[in-house]
This record gives structure tokens, sequence and C-alpha cells, in this order.
């Protein structure tokens, strides 16, 4: 059964886009991250225009993200006040990055810094998750436990000026890295359609060192706001948001995660991992791979003034 | 001009029910519609015509032509090239008007109908249309590039369906009655269309009539990108608060524990 999506300007395959959704959803449940940054490129290789693949993504996270966050908040698991500082850093990034995405678009270059932004990330994140969970899988096979690390309580992050207390989180540090990090994920999540949880959380537990419980529920908190104003502004500035593919998207994550959650709890966590690093690195290699092989059509028609229509 | 040839060539488009025996009723199409519906993978537009009674119709002379052409719009197309290993875009032409639709129906191949500079002068088929390039941001190397440019606008718009040449789209069905079947895909932009038809005769255009239609869509997809194009801010609300709904939703309903 067919679909036209109204803004992507293309029929598509419901099924397809159920399944897709549900395939990233079950990720999604089984290994606790977003998985827009699987979405996204999936959406691209379906041939919906990356700028809509983008803006539609961002709206279904904030979908999926609050339906996570809310049960965070009822263990009130939540550090609101480390979500409001990421949250400040958030918004701004989230200005700056659409800034960057519309004066990329004007110049038409906006698909190859998504492809690019893409290649980047998931390359880094795939191969350092892949590294990390093969170690973790050989070392386990030769009988050591992994070396839980524990990561020195005071580090440079702790000379910051700006200082300020985190209760939730027993902190007392610079709203500067939290701020700094927040625009970071602001950036990406304009730019790629992604919540930022893989950059967010690493982050909070390795640099400001957050008490893991809290984590999760706090970056999901801030991530809703974020892809919240990212999608009120790429709809704004460049009508790109298809709420027919992110309300088809979400149906089928929503079911998907359930799934996936059952899943996961009869796999081994460090063999879980190692699965969506390899999955990761498969997207990374064929976005990249399309960039470096001639396409079959060099040339590209867009309307002028709303490009990628 | 007209008297001599008494050559009312009609067009009796079915599906509206009207007929435009006469070309001073032309003008009674401008306010007609079709509706589409976007969800669906097209619609299409059957044109009936003929000649009036005097008029001494001879198939070895005689030539029609139909065009559907439909609202202008400014469009950007851009070219990639190799550069540091990747493929990027590089040339780009703007242009001021690029007919979003435009078919063309002939009773038999344009180039057999007439010559060159004629179907140029009155812009008949896609390989005569004309694109006027917005001179002042011009980037194009040379005469090749600006041509080559031309052609792809033609060659990706028909694979899209939105150029059509149909060069024996124009079928006789005996008594000088003849027919014209028009369409139109999925994705075709509502707005202002104008029907054409030509009359040739032993490759001179002796007749022309023009007659705009209205090209609509309904339906909900429809209402929606019609929204979200009109009130991209509010739209971009609306689509956040539905989101924070159905997430609240998913997790009522999958609340465990």
């Amino acid at each position: 059964m067919h679909v036209y999506l109204p803004i992507a300007e293309i029929s598509v395959n419901i099924w397809l886009i159920l399944a897709m959704g549900g395939g990233v959803g079950f990720l999604s449940g089984m290994f606790g991250v977003g998985g827009g940054f699987l979405l996204t490129p999936l959406l691209i290789f379906t041939g919906i225009p990356p700028i809509v693949a983008v803006a539609t993504e961002a709206n279904q996270i904030v979908a999926s993200s609050l339906s996570g966050a809310l049960a965070h908040f009822r263990r009130r698991a939540v550090d609101i006040k480390m979500g409001l500082v990421l949250l400040v850093g958030g918004v701004i990034g989230s200005f700056m990055g659409v800034a960057l995405f519309n004066f990329l678009k004007s110049l038409g270059q906006v698909d190859l810094l998504i492809t690019i932004s893409y290649v980047l990330f998931l390359g880094i994140i795939g191969s350092l998750m892949l590294i990390e969970s093969l170690r973790a899988i050989w070392l386990n096979k030769s009988g050591n436990a992994a070396p839980s690390r524990r990561p020195g309580s005071h580090n440079w992050i702790h000379k910051l000026p700006f200082k300020m207390r985190f209760r939730a989180s027993h902190l007392y540090i610079s709203a500067i890295p939290p701020l700094i990090i927040g625009m970071l994920v602001g950036i990406l999540a304009s730019i790629m359609g992604v919540g930022g949880g893989f950059i967010m959380v690493p982050a909070m537990i390795y640099l400001l060192k957050m008490p893991t419980n809290v984590v999760i529920g706090t970056s999901l908190f801030q991530i809703i706001f974020v892809t919240a104003l990212v999608t009120i502004l790429h709809s704004g500035q460049n009508q790109t948001v298809d709420v027919v593919l992110a309300t088809t998207l979400l149906f089928g994550g929503v079911i998907g995660a359930q799934f996936g959650v059952r899943f996961s709890q009869k796999l081994r966590p460090e063999l879980l991992r190692a699965l969506l690093a390899g999955m990761v690195m498969l997207v990374c290699i064929k976005l990249g791979f399309d960039l470096v092989v001639e396409p079959d059509e060099l040339y590209q028609l867009m309307p002028m003034g709303a490009e990628g229509h | 001009m007209k008297p001599i040839f008494k050559a009312a060539l009609t067009c009796i488009l079915l599906m509206l029910n009207i007929n435009m025996a006469k070309a001073e009723l032309v003008t009674d199409l401008s306010n007609r519609v079709i509706e589409i519906n976007s969800t669906f993978t097209g619609a299409n537009l059957l044109l009936f015509g003929t000649f009036t009674e005097t008029f001494d119709y001879d198939p070895n002379i005689h030539d029609i032509v139909i065009t559907v052409k439909g609202p202008n719009k400014p469009m950007i197309l851009r070219k990639k090239i190799h550069a540091a290993g990747i493929w990027i875009n590089y040339y780009q032409e703007h242009y001021m008007s690029v007919p979003s639709y435009y078919s063309v129906l002939s009773s038999r191949p344009l180039e057999d109908i007439s010559d060159k500079p004629t179907l140029g002068r009155l812009g008949l088929g896609t390989n005569f249309l004309y694109f006027k390039p917005d001179s002042m941001k011009q980037r194009l190397p040379d005469l090749q590039a600006w041509q080559d440019f031309r052609n792809a606008v033609v060659r990706l718009k028909k694979e899209e369906a939105l150029f059509v040449d149909h060069p024996n789209g124009v079928k006789f069905v005996g008594n000088g009655l003849f027919r014209a079947n028009v369409d139109f895909p999925a994705n075709v932009d509502v707005g202002n269309y104008e029907v054409s038809a030509y009359l040739f005769r032993d490759g001179k255009m002796i007749f022309e009539e023009h007659s705009p239609i209205t090209m609509h869509k309904y339906g909900f997809s429809n209402q929606l990108s019609q929204f979200a194009h009109q009130y991209p801010w509010l739209h971009g609300i609306l689509a956040v608060l539905f989101a924070l709904f159905s997430g609240w939703l998913a997790a009522a309903i999958f609340k465990r524990k």
C-alpha cells in the first residue's frame, strides 16, 4: 500500500516506512539509544530528500523522547537544573545549526553537509563502540572481567568559573561544560535530525561525572525541548517537516521498541553493543560510498527558494 | 485569417462536459477546474475536438497539436563534479521560469508537421521550450554547458512525467472527430494551466486557440501540505504538539511494571 507524503512529495510504501520505524525502534529498545542517527540515513536511502529526512526525524524524536522520558520522570531520575543548563546551550546550538544549515542550503551544499556529518559521526562512534565491545567480548572469553574504570573525581573541568550546584547529580561544577555539550547537541540536532543522546550520555558520564541513574532521564529531558525547537525552526524556515512520515515512523518505532526491550534481556550487553556498532559502521560505509562513487544522476533540479522539494 | 479557413478547431472537454463548439466560447473555460486527489497516482484529462461542418479536413495536409502547460516557476539546476575524491554540486543555473508541467500531443511527430523555425517560434515540443536564465546569476562556463543544462531540465522533468512528448497523442476517431488523452502525475503543481490547440496546414500554423484551466488538489495530504506552506511556523508548533501527544499516548499504552 502506497501513501503520498505531502512534504517529501513522493509516494512511499507504508509497510516499508513502518518496518524501518519498527526496526530502528527495536534497536532503540534493545540498546537504549534514540535511533535518529540510523533512521535519518535510512530515510535518505529510501529517496526522501535529506532536508526533509532531518527535519522530520527531529519531529519524530520529540515524540519518542517524551515517551521515554516519562518513565524517568516518574522515577524522578531527572536532574532538571542540569537539564535546563544543557537546554540553554541546546537552544543556542539549534539556532546556530539551523543558520549553518540554511546558509549551505542557499549554496546548494546542504545534502553534502548532512552526509559528511553522518559519515564523520557514525564513523567515529561506530569504530569506538566496535573496539570497546570487541575488547569486552575478548576479555570475557579470556576469563578476565573488564576493568571497571573509576574516573578520577577531579579534572580540568573543576577549575572553570561560573560554578553551579546540581543537587540531583550531587555536583558542584562550572556551567560552561554543560552549556557547551548542550550547544553541540543542538547543532547536531538541527543538522542531522538526531537527538544527540549518543554524544550527550557519554559526555555526561565521563566529562561531567554525573551519576548514571540520572543521565538518561536528563538527556531525554533536554532532547525533547531541543528537537521541538529544531522542528519548529525547520518547519518555519524550510517547510520540511512531514507529519505523515513522522507519525508513521513513530507508530512503527513504538511497537518495535517494546519487542526490543524484551529481546535485549536475552543477549549479552557487549554482544549487543558489537551488533549496534556493526550496524552503525554499515550505514556509515554506505553513506561514504555514495559520496565517492559517481552518482547515476549528476544534475539536480529544484524550485528556487525552497530547495529540496 | 480566421474567416478564410473557417477553421474552428474545437475542443470539447468531456470530463467537464463543456462544448466549445466556437472559438468565441473559449473563455467559458476560464473558471474551470480539474480536481485531482493527490493521494492517488494522478489524473487524466480527455480532450475531444472536431472541425466545423464547413471546414474541409484533409488528413494529408492538416495536423493538430495540443499542448497543456502548467504554472511557471523559478528553478535552480545544479550539476555535481568530482572534486577532492567526492561528488559535490558545483555548476548551477538559475532559471526565471520553467513550466512545472508541459505536455505536447500531436497527430504526427512534430518534426514531420512543421519546420524547426516554426516550432521554435511557437515553442512547441520539449525540444523547443525555452527557459529564461537569470542573467545576473550565470555561472556556466560555455554555450555547450548551457545547452547541456537546458537538456537536463527537460530530461529530469520527463523522468518525473511532468514533461511529456506524445507524437501520436492526437487520435482521429472518424468523421473529423479527434481526441487526446493528457496524463497528470500525482506531483503536479496546483495553479493555472493553459490548454492550447494548433491547427497546421502544410506545415503552416493556420489557427490557434488557448483556454485556461485550473488544477486543484483535494484530500487530506494536500490540505496538510498547503497548511505547511502557508503557515509554516504554526505548522511547526502544531507538529510538536502532535508529537508530544503521540509520545504521551505511546507511553500510556505501553506503561508496564
